[in-house]
């Protein structure tokens, strides 16, 4: 109950600070709505000239769209600490955060709040709302649970590698530009159809780096279109457990390679 | 403090050359390769750009040979030569006005013998020279993703021509952005703007043909599609003859119109100058 209200007043304190600098706040959220949105205006624009994109209509790559852009908001706002970690650990802060009477994952969830990251999961819900209204899904409980699952799943994906890229910052200091591959990664090639994509494409973003659990494999059990997977429909469900698999192995790393930690040097 | 303006502002670009301008771009050069990781990551960037949007052209071509008279194997050639054209041309000019305006560093800029904007744009070419070195890498790794076919010999000439434009418009485009910061001080939020937006109305992902009707005019009143839409579909043979002249005639005239622009801009800014920190 005590860790809940530290972490509560820590989030609270630092949106206060971002909202300091107002204008800044504004474009920045603007900038963040229209940098995650340009890839569905993209597909879009091309469909009012074309009928669909590898058999999917707007919508339903809309669809596909919102819930890795939701999953995607959902990592980054929880974890958006991960984004200055190297600093952290470039400048000793790693040491504050062992001799906190506070467990590690917790302080590096809430201890501070970005805005930007509210900006990706606000235009991804929205997507995936509107989407939800255009296309025909035959509805059931067990659906309707898959959902939220396959979103939270997609964020332990998009997470798993963002957390196990930095992991390596214990021992080689820079990992931005891998993380930024990683992100870079997910943001274009998660967001549509794998059907898209030649054979070993597909395969290699199916069983390699599975960018296609998070969006397309649970999109295709929502539309009833399991058919077009190079597995058998029920593993589709699996989705959400690839994530939570993904999001220990990448824990375990991290914890093995915070042993590297050497503090900084000064 | 506020700097009161001098008795005679310099101007724009002084005729004289002074050899610290070959310096200043070789320095250019240099730099590029001290931060190798970016310029690796850069690359890679252009790379999934490309394997992306030619993937989501072929599936939406799906089995259709031509669509508009467009076949998909010039539809490939086009996005290459614009990821091509994304790669070759770099925004230094701006990032670095901004950061000089940022630390200060602008006050000693200025009074240096050779104008601020020479020394920019000096910068600036020093800068894209060193990129190009790369081609030798980047343009196997296109053809491997896409497709060069080289054009015609009048249309290969034409696009030369108009890539020397290309490059001039943006180099002018980013300076403009680049001078906006002697009012914002932070310019951030205005590039990403400005690069997400001008890359979009500039053809990158959709070339100008494809687009529905309004977006079309919007696209063509505006400076962008001189930057990669015209030389990429002078190369691709789509704008031949009469209309090639046309394109370049269009890129030339926005290189004017911004040139003049960029003067009136810096004969404002020097009189607004701010110097942070000192």
């Amino acid at each position: 109950m005590t860790l809940l209200s530290i972490c509560w007043h820590t989030s609270l304190a630092s949106i206060r600070g971002e909202m300091q600098y107002r204008t800044s706040f504004i474009m920045s959220l603007l900038f963040g709505f229209l940098f995650q949105s340009v890839g569905f205006i993209f597909v879009a624009v091309v469909l009012t000239q074309f009928d669909a994109v590898a058999g999917w209509s707007l919508w339903e790559v809309g669809l596909l769209y919102g819930i890795r852009l939701t999953a995607h908001g959902l990592w980054t706002i929880s974890m958006n600490q991960l984004f200055r970690f190297d600093r952290t650990v470039q400048e000793g802060g790693w040491d504050r955060y062992l001799i906190r009477p506070m467990p590690l994952w917790a302080q590096m969830m809430f201890t501070q709040f970005r805005i930007p990251p509210l900006g990706d999961f606000a235009s991804g819900l929205i997507l995936l709302i509107v989407a939800l209204t255009r296309v025909e899904i035959a509805w059931s409980p067990l659906l309707a649970l898959f959902l939220p699952l396959a979103i939270v799943g997609g964020a332990l994906i998009d997470g798993a590698f963002q957390l196990g890229s930095a992991a390596f910052a214990f021992r080689f200091m820079d990992t931005l530009p891998l993380r930024i591959v990683f992100d870079d990664f997910q943001g274009r090639f998660a967001s549509y159809p794998m059907t898209i994509f030649d054979r070993p494409m597909r395969n290699f973003l199916t069983w390699i780096v599975p960018m296609a659990f998070m969006a397309w494999i649970p999109s295709t059990v929502l539309l009833g279109r399991t058919a077009e997977l190079p597995f058998p429909g029920w593993v589709a469900w699996l989705a959400p457990a690839i994530g939570l698999a993904l999001m220990t192995l990448a824990v375990t790393l991290f914890h093995r390679e915070s042993r590297n930690y050497q503090s900084a040097g000064h | 403090m506020i700097a009161q303006p001098g008795p005679q502002p310099r101007s724009f670009v002084d005729r004289t050359f002074n050899p610290g301008l070959r310096d200043i771009f070789r320095m250019g050069i240099r730099r590029t390769y001290a931060f190798r990781t970016w310029l690796y990551l850069g690359i890679l960037q252009v790379f999934f750009q490309l394997l992306l949007v030619t993937a989501i052209w072929k599936a939406v071509y799906g089995g259709a040979g031509q669509v508009n008279g467009v076949s998909v194997d010039t539809m490939i050639t086009y996005l290459t030569v614009v990821g091509m054209i994304n790669f070759m041309i770099y925004p230094a000019i701006a990032d670095e006005i901004n950061t000089r305006i940022e630390d200060g560093q602008v006050a000693v800029d200025m009074v240096r013998p050779i104008g601020f904007i020479r020394q920019m744009l000096a910068l600036e070419f020093g800068c894209s020279v060193g990129r190009w070195l790369l081609l030798v890498v980047v343009v196997p790794g296109l053809l491997l993703l896409g497709s060069l076919t080289p054009p015609a010999q009048e249309a290969f000439l034409g696009f030369l021509l108009s890539f020397g434009l290309a490059f001039a418009v943006s180099i002018e485009i980013w300076l403009l952005v680049g001078l906006s910061s002697f009012w914002l001080l932070n310019i951030n939020g205005m590039r990403g703007m400005v690069g997400l937006i001008g890359s979009f109305f500039a053809g990158s992902l959709i070339p100008l043909w494809f687009m529905p009707g309004p977006l079309r005019t919007v696209s063509e009143w505006l400076p962008f599609q001189a930057v990669a839409y015209l030389p990429a579909s002078i190369y691709t043979e789509q704008a031949t003859g009469g209309a090639m002249w046309r394109a370049i005639g269009i890129q030339a005239l926005w290189l004017v119109l911004l040139g003049i622009a960029a003067s009136q801009v810096w004969n404002r800014a020097q009189h607004r100058l701010v110097v942070q920190g000192g």
